[in-house]
């Protein structure tokens, strides 16, 4: 096609006036068109934060740490219990969270991730990718916790549940590492991990959860057990 | 620089350049407008795709349910699809299309992101989709895609901004500083828009002009008396103008790709025009590049009629190129003729006058000589007898007599020859005069037994 050509099909060439829908019967529709479908999007878009940031329910975790857990600490060092549900997508921000606080208090804590491994579940489904993703942390242990014990001992509810314990038991901090579900960034449980010291003292800190219900939480109503069982493929 | 970047190209409301450079303008935004519509949808199987890989479950317990970021993925991903690619489709090029394009476009970048779980590589999304807006060539579209860009950092910045700086407790002019790249990238993406308009503007300007020389061109070429036929270097016609068709009675489509000798010229002459056209290829560039002969023609109906071929070749970039003027002759020819006949007739009446006045000379010396003689004569011999002197002045009468007469004659002939000769009707014996002028000649024409 020569270059300049006008094609006669091309349309009147003010963009402006030329706009023939702005004709006033046609204004109109589209006007309400475009407002329900603004309102659609705001609609979505509320929905999708309400799930950000609705925290998880919040677990109870006992003052002094039960024996199950107990046993686990292997050194003087604080112990830091990361709960996960194996297959929460959300929990890879906490896992990420997870490492750049063990990076920032290097050798400072014991850190531990409990992995819940629900009755009538396979091995495979509870070391999937979330598992490796957290065995490629360095210094991170791992625990595959069998029928949700460790859950229940310490009445964790959400995935990504965090409960810190001192050398001598005391509880110092339960909440999340997150800011949000599945979102990266500053928080109350990494700043807690990164500004503790030996001399801190006081109430246990806590901060919200963003992650999946863990099995081992039922509701008020039914216990754990006939939940998972009643739940279960 | 900046002046040198956006120099502004003047163009004349309404002028052919203007409409050119309307008409330019409306096709880059009905482009991009597709482009976009198809870029939306690919966005949208994209980001379901990511959700899918990314999130497809949420977990309740020991049951799970489709992750809400796979259902906003979908529904709010096909829902901000939908509108853009309604416009896009029913209404292309307009200012409402491009600029819900724009504000869309970034919604879905934030999506992407909110998806992703805030990844900061998804964050590239929204400087490639500002850099996408600029094909547009229209800063203004830009404007509410960066607003809303700032006013989303400004806002989470107030009520959540770990979600996007990373901190519980940041500066508050945080939101500015990321503003300020969006506007960083802004800037040369609304000074390339001015360019890429001014260029466009140059361009119409460029191609009216080239437009209005070519529409002067043409009409020339078809004003022109003479044929004026454009062949290729194997002598297939490639241009024809109307008076070439007036002159050969050939239409153009009946001619083009035909070769010239075989439409315009007889077989005997064909050979003529390759002479002339690798004679005005040799001598291209002097003033004697115009290679001419005089030769018969043949139009449609095989009638032959003079004509003179101009043969001028014209080195292009797509092959020499020849330029043929062919002139009917006709009409000289037969100016020629007549001159030559009048010519002929003038000089045949020249010699004439000659031969006449040659003729004439000796007859009207010798009564003149007589006159004189004679008077001389006389002059001379005063004691000359009666009777001689009687007998002299009896010559000079005669001699004078036949010289007016002889004068008489000369100018009756003049007044013939003009035309203003009168005749006097009176009666007369027309058996005299002949008897006249029989006994007159007899003695001559018996000397010469006629």
């Amino acid at each position: 096609m020569a270059e300049g050509t006008v094609l006669a099909n091309d349309p009147p060439t003010d963009g402006i006036t030329s706009f023939h829908w702005c004709r006033r019967p046609a204004i109109v529709p589209l006007t309400l068109a475009m407002m329900g479908w603004s309102a659609c999007i705001l609609f979505a878009l509320g929905m999708s934060l309400d799930f950000t940031w609705r925290a998880g329910e919040a677990g109870n975790p006992p003052a002094h740490w039960p024996n199950e857990i107990a046993v686990l600490q292997s050194s003087q060092k604080p112990l830091v219990l990361v709960f996960l549900h194996p297959q929460c997508p959300c929990s890879r921000a906490t896992l990420d969270e997870l490492a750049l606080a063990m990076a920032h208090t290097r050798g400072r804590f014991h850190y531990v991730a409990i992995f819940e491994h629900p009755e009538g579940r396979s091995d495979e489904w509870t070391k999937a990718e979330l598992w490796k993703r957290a065995e490629a942390i360095p210094g991170l242990s791992l625990i595959d916790d069998d029928h949700g014990k460790l859950v229940r001992s310490v009445n964790a509810r959400t995935s990504g549940d965090t409960v810190i314990y001192s050398p001598e038991g005391l509880l110092l901090f339960h909440g999340g590492l997150t800011p949000g579900r599945d979102h990266r960034g500053a928080n109350p449980g990494r700043a807690f991990l990164e500004s503790w010291s030996e001399k801190s003292s006081g109430e246990p800190v806590t901060a919200p959860v963003f992650g999946c219900p863990l099995c081992a939480a039922p509701p008020v109503t039914s216990s754990p057990q006939e939940e998972c069982i009643r739940h279960a493929p | 620089m900046p002046h040198r970047i956006m120099k502004p190209v003047n163009i004349a409301p309404n002028s052919r350049a203007d409409i050119l450079f309307k008409s330019y303008q409306q096709r880059i935004y009905r482009r991009t407008d597709r482009m976009f519509a198809v870029l939306m949808v690919i966005q949208w199987f994209a980001l379901m795709a990511a959700a899918y890989w990314i999130s497809p479950l949420t977990w309740k317990g020991n049951v799970s349910h489709i992750h809400p970021h796979l259902s906003l993925a979908i529904y709010m991903g096909g829902a901000l699809c939908l509108l853009p690619v309604f416009l896009a489709w029913r209404m292309p090029g307009q200012v409402i299309t491009r600029h819900v394009i724009g504000i869309v476009q970034v919604l879905f970048s934030g999506l992407l992101i909110h998806v992703t779980g805030g990844r900061i590589e998804t964050h590239f999304h929204i400087f490639g989709s500002l850099a996408f807006l600029a094909i547009y060539r229209d800063w203004t579209v830009l404007v509410p895609a960066t607003i809303i860009v700032a006013a989303d950092h400004f806002i989470r910045g107030i009520f959540w901004p770990e979600s996007v700086f990373g901190l519980a407790a940041p500066d508050h002019w945080r939101w500015i500083e990321h503003a300020g790249w969006v506007l960083f990238e802004d800037t040369f993406l609304i000074i390339a828009c001015f360019q890429g308009v001014a260029d466009a503007r140059r361009m119409a300007v460029q191609t009216a002009a080239l437009e209005e020389n070519s529409k002067w061109r043409h009409l020339m070429v078809e004003s022109s008396p003479d044929a004026v036929i454009t062949i290729d270097h194997l002598a297939n016609v490639i241009e024809w103008n109307g008076t070439a068709s007036k002159l050969f009675g050939w239409t153009a489509f009946e001619v083009i790709g035909h070769p010239l000798g075989a439409m315009v010229l007889p077989p005997r002459h064909r050979h003529l025009l390759a002479e002339k056209m690798d004679q005005s290829l040799r001598s291209i560039g002097s003033p004697n590049s115009i290679a001419r002969v005089e030769i018969e023609g043949t139009n449609k109906s095989g009638k032959e009629f003079p004509i003179e071929i101009a043969v001028s070749a014209i080195p292009t970039d797509m092959g020499t190129r020849f330029c043929v003027f062919i002139h009917d002759t006709s009409e000289r020819r037969q100016a020629e003729q007549i001159l030559r006949e009048a010519k002929e007739a003038a000089e045949l009446a020249n010699q004439a006058k000659s031969d006449f006045l040659a003729n004439m000379s000796h007859e009207i010396r010798t009564p003149l000589n007589g006159i004189l003689g004679f008077t001389e004569l006389l002059l001379r011999s005063a004691d000359r007898d009666v009777e001689t002197r009687k007998n002299f002045l009896q010559t000079i009468h005669s001699s004078g007599t036949h010289l007016l007469k002889l004068i008489n004659d000369i100018l009756d002939l003049s007044k013939i020859e003009a035309g203003q000769f009168v005749i006097e009707k009176e009666r007369c014996s027309p058996h005299r005069i002949i008897a006249e002028a029989v006994s007159l000649l007899r003695v001559r024409a018996q000397e010469k037994c006629l």
